[in-house]
């Protein structure tokens, strides 16, 4: 685009945000090939517990991790490292984000060894009873502690900032950021204590037996705001930019903040929603997290009409008529703004992945739908669509800018979230329709329901796998086109001076920002929340009466002590 | 209408219709589960 406000960037800074743009770009290569084996494998095209020497697990792990915990943190420290220098008018302090990108790099090669040694088939959510091998866990809390260092390079500089600019409002595109991390921060530490305190000794052998149900809860405790995370990082962008891109203005920034707050007071209490046939935890407890569950849905509700507003008054002043005439007068296919493309696409999809949530998050309608292929249909429509195509679109706009590169094959580059758009809503009919007619998830269907020599043959979900073969493989499609876009760009020649330069909008209704300057009493908010909604979780879990367990492998139905001689075979006297 | 008339007199109806739109779809789609998960009583 042209207009655009540039920034020099040291060359230092320059090196540390490609890398954390380009490395997770190429580890999601081998997470898409994942992916792709995975609806090969449902379909019964592969009748196989392994194919090209991944084991189906094995590659359902590699899928999850890479694509939904790998690339999302990588690229939400890239977008923050970027954007939130750029939007302050400052430099980024590079000692502490090299230790945070050297942490996460670390990190990620240890859990990547892991999972494609074959010593860590235990899913992106890492349930216990399933056991990982110790550097899969080690990794995984190198990670995150890596993105927390990140977060806390970026505080001083937003408090400097503060000093020198007494009065002013912080801009939105710090503020998006700053709730992203502080999600991340708080929905974190429950997540590290599950790994350090339960599963690392655990998978070491100090201990033999885990909790489960406490480990479980700890995990969505971390797993839904997870999915904030993953969002909000693409809501700055919605709020912040795309209101450009459409050549207009964002509608009320004071809504973009009050709903960047709201995000960090409703994302977190909600963790039971995930956890509504778990029978230790009580009743009232999952229905107070329902209850929140549809609190966390309003910030998303008022996105849709903000956006709306903002997209309409850009269309407006392109001569939209009618109420409906400004859907139609979006720059679609432009190729100035072709990011444009990418944030509206996921737009798109994002509107069934909305009703598709809160239907999840209804708690007696949850049972039709629960540990089914409703489910990842449903979350293919958000994590794969929003924040995937946002991610994309914003990764490649990093690497031409960061780089001093032109984007390379514009019209592939574009063509690739429409494509991807239709491919993920043909895939998440297939997975959702299947879902509602008992299809599992996490399951080789190839290996038995898909398969006519099983006899556990279930012709009727023929019709739903195919659909979403079809879809994964047009959704595989877009992404070797982006592949060859960001590559291509990547190594062609540089034409012009690096420089940070993002679409930032103006606002049509720039408010004060009132109650909404500080973090500070909605930080306190949000934690006095969650001792609400987590406290009788807690005891629950705690007071429960059930066994421990020792850890297993998911092709085995002995545990791994036993196998490896640690534990004690219970015997039978011979009568 | 000028650019300046709209930025001064802007009421997003549009947008306003859309969500209107947006919260029927929504509630068609849930009752609509919500009718499966009566069907399975």
């Amino acid at each position: 685009m042209n207009g655009l406000i540039k920034l020099p960037v040291e060359s230092g800074a320059r090196r540390l945000v490609l890398i954390e743009i380009v490395l997770p770009v190429v580890l999601l290569v081998l997470g898409i090939y994942a992916g792709l084996l995975q609806v090969l494998f449902r379909a019964g095209v592969i009748q196989a517990a392994e194919f090209g020497g991944w084991e189906y697990y094995q590659g359902l792990t590699l899928h999850g991790v890479v694509n939904a915990v790998v690339f999302t943190t990588f690229f939400a420290v890239a977008f923050g490292n970027a954007l939130v220098p750029y939007a302050l008018g400052m430099r980024l302090p590079l000692r502490w984000a090299w230790v945070s990108a050297g942490m996460m790099i670390a990190g990620t090669l240890m859990a990547a060894w892991a999972i494609l040694a074959g010593k860590a088939s235990v899913l992106y959510t890492f349930y216990p009873p399933l056991m990982a091998h110790p550097l899969f866990y080690i990794g995984a809390a190198l990670l995150i502690v890596g993105s927390w260092i990140a977060f806390f390079n970026w505080i001083p500089l937003y408090r400097r900032w503060r000093r020198e600019h007494p009065g002013e409002k912080t801009p939105l595109a710090v503020v998006g950021i700053f709730a992203t991390f502080i999600v991340w921060l708080i929905a974190t530490i429950a997540v590290a204590i599950e790994v350090v305190v339960l599963l690392i000794p655990w998978s070491l052998g100090w201990t033999q037996e885990v909790n489960v149900p406490l480990a479980r809860m700890l995990f969505w405790f971390f797993g839904h705001p997870l999915v904030y995370f993953w969002l909000l990082p693409a809501y700055t962008m919605y709020y912040t930019m795309l209101p450009r891109l459409a050549g207009g203005k964002l509608y009320s920034d004071k809504v973009g903040r009050l709903v960047f707050i709201l995000l960090i007071l409703f994302s977190i209490p909600v963790g039971a929603h995930h956890q509504y046939t778990e029978p230790v935890i009580s009743s009232s407890a999952k229905l107070l997290h329902a209850f929140l569950t549809f609190a966390v849905a309003l910030p998303s509700l008022i996105t849709a009409f903000t956006l709306a507003a903002s997209l309409e008054y850009g269309a407006r002043q392109r001569g939209a008529r009618g109420l409906f005439d400004w859907i139609v007068k979006q720059p679609f296919f432009s190729m100035d703004a072709w990011l444009f493309s990418y944030l509206i696409a996921g737009l798109i999809i994002f509107i069934m992945g909305g009703i598709s949530g809160i239907i999840n998050a209804s708690y007696s309608m949850n049972v039709v739908v629960h540990n089914t292929s409703w489910i990842p249909g449903h979350f293919h429509l958000t994590v794969a669509g929003p924040v995937l195509l946002a991610f994309l679109g914003m990764s490649l706009h990093l690497l031409v800018s960061y780089s001093g590169k032109q984007l390379r094959l514009k019209r592939w580059a574009v063509a690739v979230p429409y494509l991807w758009l239709v491919g993920v809503f043909i895939f998440s009919w297939g997975m959702m329709r299947g879902g509602l007619h008992g299809e599992p998830r996490r399951s080789n269907l190839g290996m038995s329901y898909l398969n006519p020599d099983s006899p556990f043959y279930h012709p009727e979900w023929k019709l739903f796998v195919t659909v979403t073969m079809i879809g994964g493989i047009i959704m595989t499609l877009a992404m070797i086109l982006y592949f060859a876009v960001f590559f291509t760009t990547a190594l062609s020649r540089r034409s012009g001076e690096a420089a940070a330069e993002f679409p930032l909008s103006e606002a049509y209704h720039d408010e004060p920002a009132g109650a909404l300057a500080n973090f500070r009493p909605w930080l306190i908010a949000a934690v006095i929340l969650i001792a609400i909604a987590y406290t009788p979780m807690v005891r629950d879990v705690l007071r429960g009466t059930f066994n421990t367990a020792p850890g297993y492998e998911p092709h085995n139905p002995a545990p791994v002590q036993q196998m490896e001689g640690e534990l004690d075979t219970p015997t039978v006297e011979p009568e | 209408m000028s650019n300046q008339v709209l930025e001064e007199r802007f009421v997003p109806k549009g947008a306003i219709a859309f969500f209107a739109a947006l919260v029927v779809f929504y509630a068609m789609l849930w009752f609509t589960m919500y009718a499966e998960l009566l069907g399975r009583r």
